[in-house]
């Protein structure tokens, strides 16, 4: 047991296995956060201003860190502020570790200070951002290169928390997934075959208007709805396997695009299909990366030639 | 530990070097460094599978632990919320938000404006780049939810003390103790200035108006949505709050 479990270190001490992916997400993640707040710019007054003609009551974080809940409100754009400059360094990989920690802490606070309209896009980012300040995602797209050739001395110990971290959010995503279809599994509407018809009734989550007449061919959410409530339910294992990998990513892809494209959840997508590039390898990554390129390449030499 | 180096060039002895510092350092290093490493590692480990022990139990149980341990559930979910009920519990009517006004010295002629409405139709505008709409629509919908729960515990308090009375009795009653009694009508303020300024924003003249509102459900019963085309004058409809009117 001992030999397994100084074997299992040793395999996540001796490299960053998913550098490429985490990376990316730390990217792309920053970028979102940076859009969410640019587009949110006309309701901040009304969100966390202390004129505002909504009133909240802050979360208890507030209060256990001991930050009067009435000058953050007043100086609002200060604390707007903090949240762009610690996710701009983040972007750009200054600060490392302690960049990742500063943008978590910034962003729990934003939130501390108006839950009403948080929405489970929200919710995966702040956790994807607890993820990141234990991961070494600074291997790529950073700003000023780390020197490679000085090996820290605690790098073993910094791959495996980092590779822990990348695992997290793995299990994460897939717990999303299995606990969202085990609460269907307990609702009687998904049972029926009818928890899906209601979902395209929803007027909130109707972009246009042909998601009310699925609402009306069993043919289609009778079969969706029980291959939807499977398909979350089997996600988080068969995702393991090399063999059913590509299938299930994509599966989830055109869920998630549907998802995107006609219900008006944008957060919740985008996040999720974020975390999915962790499921590969570097290598498997590069990879996928040269053959793209050598497509292009090929199309390109391919035009000219012609 | 004590070395002594003796380097020599073109057989001439050159200098003479104490290795003592140097040799004990790197004894150090070898020892030390992997150790702590170790420790960092089983340590890290430890935790992760603790970290996930809790989050399955909280995210697996919620319900359970809320009423049994609120504490830890409320201490866990503090800076990450792990809260899986995607579309877990479908809803099965439309809520929608209405504000009616009436003319203050006419009060035959009314003008009713659909708030839940007008949020979806200025989400649906610019999207996904309107976070502006989708963050104040999503208040709406929680400060209805919020109302609408407040009103059920007011009429189920009525209906202790009288049962005799109409349902809609009661509906009434209990909105006109919502809306106005502190401090249960904190959402309701917060609904009600949502509902202003939508008439704000669209130059809706609230002069010399009165101001009602009303939070109704929409049902579909299941073998209508099985129809071609459904009828939505077949919707029931079941108004779940309304308000007296009110002077802006």
């Amino acid at each position: 047991m001992i030999k397994k479990l100084n074997l299992l270190i040793y395999q996540l001490q001796q490299e960053n296995k998913k550098a490429w992916s985490l990376a990316f997400i730390r990217v792309a993640l920053c970028i979102w956060f940076l859009k969410e707040l640019f587009f949110r710019y006309p309701a901040f007054e009304v969100l966390y201003g202390h004129n505002s003609y909504l009133k909240t009551k802050p979360e208890v974080l507030i209060k256990i860190l001991h930050l009067d809940f009435y000058w953050l409100q007043v100086h609002y754009k200060l604390v707007i502020a903090i949240c762009v400059l610690a996710t701009l360094l983040h972007l750009f990989g200054i600060a490392k570790n302690l960049g990742a920690i500063a943008m978590f802490f910034c962003y729990s606070i934003l939130r501390a200070m108006n839950t009403t309209f948080e929405n489970t896009g929200d919710e995966m980012c702040l956790i994807t951002a607890f993820y990141l300040c234990f991961a070494n995602s600074y291997q790529h797209f950073t700003l000023f290169k780390s020197n490679t050739s000085s090996y820290s001395k605690f790098q073993p110990a910094y791959n495996l928390i980092s590779n822990l971290a990348a695992y997290s959010m793995l299990l994460n995503l897939c717990l999303a997934y299995f606990y969202t279809g085990y609460f269907k599994l307990e609702n009687k509407l998904w049972l029926q075959g009818t928890g899906l018809q209601y979902s395209f009734y929803n007027e909130r989550f109707n972009a246009f208007a042909f998601s009310k007449v699925l609402a009306t061919k069993p043919w289609i959410y009778v079969p969706l709805n029980y291959g939807i409530m499977i398909f979350e339910l089997s996600l988080p294992f068969l995702i393991w396997f090399k063999k059913c990998r590509n299938v299930v990513v994509i599966l989830a892809l055109i869920m998630h695009t549907y998802i995107y494209c006609t219900m008006l959840i944008f957060g919740m997508t985008f996040t999720f299909l974020l975390q999915y590039p962790l499921f590969y390898s570097n290598t498997e990554l590069q990879n996928f990366y040269t053959k793209i390129k050598y497509i292009m390449f090929y199309k390109k030499t391919k035009t000219l030639t012609q | 530990m004590y070395t002594i180096g003796l380097c020599s060039y073109n057989g001439k002895l050159v200098y003479i070097e104490f290795f003592f510092i140097f040799d004990a350092m790197k004894l150090k290093n070898h020892l030390k460094i992997p150790n702590y490493n170790k420790v960092i590692s089983y340590v890290s480990l430890f935790a992760f599978c603790v970290f996930w022990v809790i989050t399955l139990l909280v995210s697996g149980m919620s319900k359970t632990l809320k009423k049994h341990s609120p504490r830890s559930h409320f201490y866990y979910n503090l800076a990450i919320r792990q809260n899986w009920h995607l579309f877990s519990n479908p809803s099965i009517y439309n809520k929608q938000v209405i504000i009616v006004l009436r003319q203050k010295y006419n009060l035959n002629k009314c003008d009713t404006f659909n708030i839940t409405q007008y949020y979806i139709e200025k989400r649906k505008q610019y999207a996904p780049f309107n976070n502006y709409y989708d963050n104040i629509d999503h208040i709406l919908f929680r400060t209805s939810y919020y109302v609408e729960s407040s009103n059920i515990e007011q009429v189920n308090l009525l209906k202790k003390q009288d049962s005799t009375k109409q349902n809609f009795w009661y509906i009434k009653q209990a909105s006109a103790i919502t809306s106005t009694k502190k401090p249960i009508n904190g959402h309701y303020n917060n609904l009600a200035n949502l509902c202003k300024e939508v008439l704000i924003n669209e130059n809706i003249n609230i002069k010399n108006t009165e101001y009602q509102l009303l939070i109704k459900n929409n049902y579909v019963p299941p073998y209508i949505l099985t129809k071609k085309e459904y009828d939505v004058d077949q919707e029931i409809v079941v108004p779940c709050f309304i308000t007296p009117f009110f002077s802006f």
